[in-house]
């Protein structure tokens, strides 16, 4: 009966309670989309790389260094000798390696120069390798691998035959027009960075910088792809490599020996403590927001209260009509209540709707543009939590024009003195 | 005797809790009695203790000296839920305007006291007997805003009848009407009262109404307080 009435009466204060609920679902969205966000963030960074204990690269940032090597975001500032790795490599505290090499594009995929260890050592979200879903991996000088993400969007197959430009921006000046490569496998989709990527050989991406020492092209000593071979090619350098200690013990020994190696000015830097530093930044992010989400929250509230607050006066005569078919003032007093609380739930339902709307709408660019992977998933317990609290609360908030009319209603019975 | 009462008031005074310097009452009745089923005239100028005395008869308030019992019932000495109870499954009220509940329809506005006291039969047959009888069928489901005072009246009549009350509080229902209407809405109210013979407790300062009753009380003179300073 309550909440007969109360629905009617919402219906017939349609864009004042419209405006109510409104408020309460933008902050259910922040509130909620923020956890989301959070939550995603986390576990895709986690996901996109296991098992590796150390990053390698040339002393900068180390939050930099994991940024450019694992998630193609960001340039690396320096690259470190060939032979300063070859070195490294062999140190009885190491046991494997992948070598990366950065610095070219294709069409905005970052190209990434690596090895057959790449696909031997690479893991993700736990324990998951590096899979081919047609192909193999690169051989020959001019040999390409290509993410799952990067075949679709650009509807390449085997075989196909692609142009690499160098620098990383999507519009480079120079293109590599000397030296086509052809496609010989496409990965299978990881749903991690991997999936961005275009893998050539280091042989591959040294063939194309042939001639190009200065930054632009040399006429005479550009390479003709067809005589070429790997004898011809010497690797100088790369931008940073991905160590597995043969123990994982030895990880902040080894660390330690290569951050101090003297020939030359190195970085190594554990994956996991690395994100530490980035969660610490994006918590102080995620904290504003939650206390933005919170005084949403009150202002919606304020707004439910005043509302109802203000249309007491008005009301007094449909109390009084209801008292006189038998309501007590108790009766009016929970009318009150429950409107405050529907219109709190209303509210939260469409937050939650409008989340699930956004999250389907941004999804996909969230999860090509970052990498970000949130999935629609139902509310959890945490989210559940903070939904009911917020519907208590909002029953609650409504005893404050509640107590009003119920006082209102005593003194007035069903003759109003106005 | 005292079965066939459906009101009566011994020794009766009400005066407001509030922190007035003299707590002198604004109602002090010696002794009122309505039979069942008769139909009473209660006339007097406002400010002579109408509305008290309504609220007294409703259950509303309570009396701080004296008895009263409605329906057979010792009102004051029964607890505010129980009177709102007994209100809404037994007795009527037709207030002088604005009567209905704006976002209801007209039909639901009839039906709320049905809905509200769940004891009663929600039945079409009665509702469409009652619509007929007042000459409000046409208007069903019309909404409230859209009907004119006369009807909205008839409306808050058929509503206040739907639950075959036994009494029924009319607080001057025609003050707000014109003559025509005024004429139409006692015709169709005390039609009904010969059908079903409710007691019948119109309140009114028009006293031109007052031939359509054989009893007529004067408030003024019932109210031993009346005229004074409240």
């Amino acid at each position: 009966m309550i909440h007969f009435i109360t629905l009617k009466s919402i219906k017939n204060r349609k864009f004042t309670a419209g405006l109510c609920m409104a408020s309460i679902a933008l902050s259910v969205v922040l509130f909620l989309g923020v956890e989301r966000l959070r939550k995603g963030a986390r576990d895709g960074f986690t996901n996109t790389i296991s098992k590796t204990d150390l990053i390698v690269g040339a002393r900068s940032g180390p939050l930099n260094l994991l940024l450019y090597t694992v998630f193609h975001m960001g340039s690396p500032t320096n690259n470190i000798h060939y032979s300063t790795y070859q070195k490294l490599k062999k140190n009885p505290m190491v046991g494997w390696t992948i070598p990366i090499s950065l610095g070219d594009n294709y069409k905005g995929y970052r190209v990434v120069g690596t090895n057959e260890d790449f696909f031997k050592y690479y893991k993700y979200r736990g324990d998951e390798s590096i899979k081919l879903k047609e192909g193999k991996p690169f051989k020959g000088i001019f040999d390409v691998v290509l993410g799952s993400q990067v075949a679709k969007e650009l509807g390449h197959k085997l075989g196909d035959r692609i142009i690499i430009s160098h620098g990383l921006s999507k519009n480079a000046l120079y293109k590599h027009n000397e030296s086509p490569f052809k496609i010989t496998g496409i990965l299978d989709q990881t749903s991690t960075p991997v999936d961005r990527g275009v893998y050539v050989s280091l042989y591959g991406i040294e063939a194309i910088h042939i001639g190009w020492e200065t930054g632009a092209p040399n006429e005479d000593k550009l390479v003709n792809p067809e005589t070429i071979t790997k004898d011809d090619i010497k690797i100088a350098q790369i931008t940073s490599f991905l160590v597995g200690a043969k123990n994982r013990i030895l990880t902040l020994r080894l660390g330690r020996y290569i951050g101090t190696y003297e020939d030359e000015a190195l970085l190594a830097i554990i994956p996991g403590m690395a994100l530490q530093q980035l969660w610490k930044t994006m918590g102080y992010v995620e904290q504003t927001l939650f206390l933005v989400s919170l005084c949403v929250l009150v202002v919606g509230l304020l707004g439910i209260i005043i509302s109802l607050y203000t249309s007491i006066n008005e009301r007094r005569r449909e109390m009084a009509i209801l008292r006189s078919l038998g309501a007590g003032p108790a009766s009016i007093l929970g009318l009150l209540v429950y409107e405050s609380g529907l219109l709190v739930f209303l509210g939260s339902l469409l937050g939650v709707a409008s989340l699930y709307g956004c999250l389907f709408l941004i999804g996909p660019f969230l999860e090509s543009e970052f990498s970000l992977f949130i999935p629609p998933q139902l509310p959890d317990v945490k989210e559940l939590i903070f939904l009911f609290s917020i519907l208590i609360v909002g029953f609650i908030v409504g005893f404050i024009p509640a107590i009003k009319a119920y006082k209102n209603s005593l003194q007035d019975g069903l003759t109003i003195k106005i | 005797m005292e079965s066939q009462s459906s009101l009566e008031f011994k020794k009766l005074k009400f005066s407001y809790k509030s922190p007035s310097i003299d707590k002198k009452p604004i109602l002090e009745i010696d002794t009122f009695q309505v039979m069942k089923g008769e139909k009473v005239f209660l006339y007097g100028p406002s400010g002579c203790g109408k509305s008290t005395l309504l609220n007294l008869v409703a259950g509303v308030l309570k009396p701080t000296e004296g008895s009263i019992r409605v329906l057979g019932h010792d009102f004051d000495l029964l607890s505010s839920s129980k009177k709102d109870q007994i209100r809404g499954e037994k007795i009527g009220y037709i207030f002088q305007s604005f009567n209905l509940i704006p976002y209801l329809s007209v039909k639901e506005n009839i039906l709320l006291p049905l809905w509200m006291n769940k004891k009663k039969d929600t039945s079409s047959d009665n509702l469409d007997g009652i619509l007929k009888s007042l000459n409000i069928e046409e208007l069903q489901d019309s909404e409230v805003v859209n009907l004119s005072i006369g009807q909205q009246q008839r409306v808050a009549a058929a509503r206040a009848l739907v639950g075959e009350p036994q009494l029924v509080i009319a607080d001057e229902p025609t003050s707000s009407l014109d003559k025509k209407n005024t004429l139409e809405f006692m015709e169709l109210l005390l039609k009904k009262w010969e059908e079903k013979r409710f007691t019948l407790l119109f309140v009114s300062h028009d006293e031109t109404l007052a031939d359509f009753f054989e009893k007529k009380v004067s408030l003024e003179e019932l109210n031993v307080r009346s005229g004074k300073e409240q």
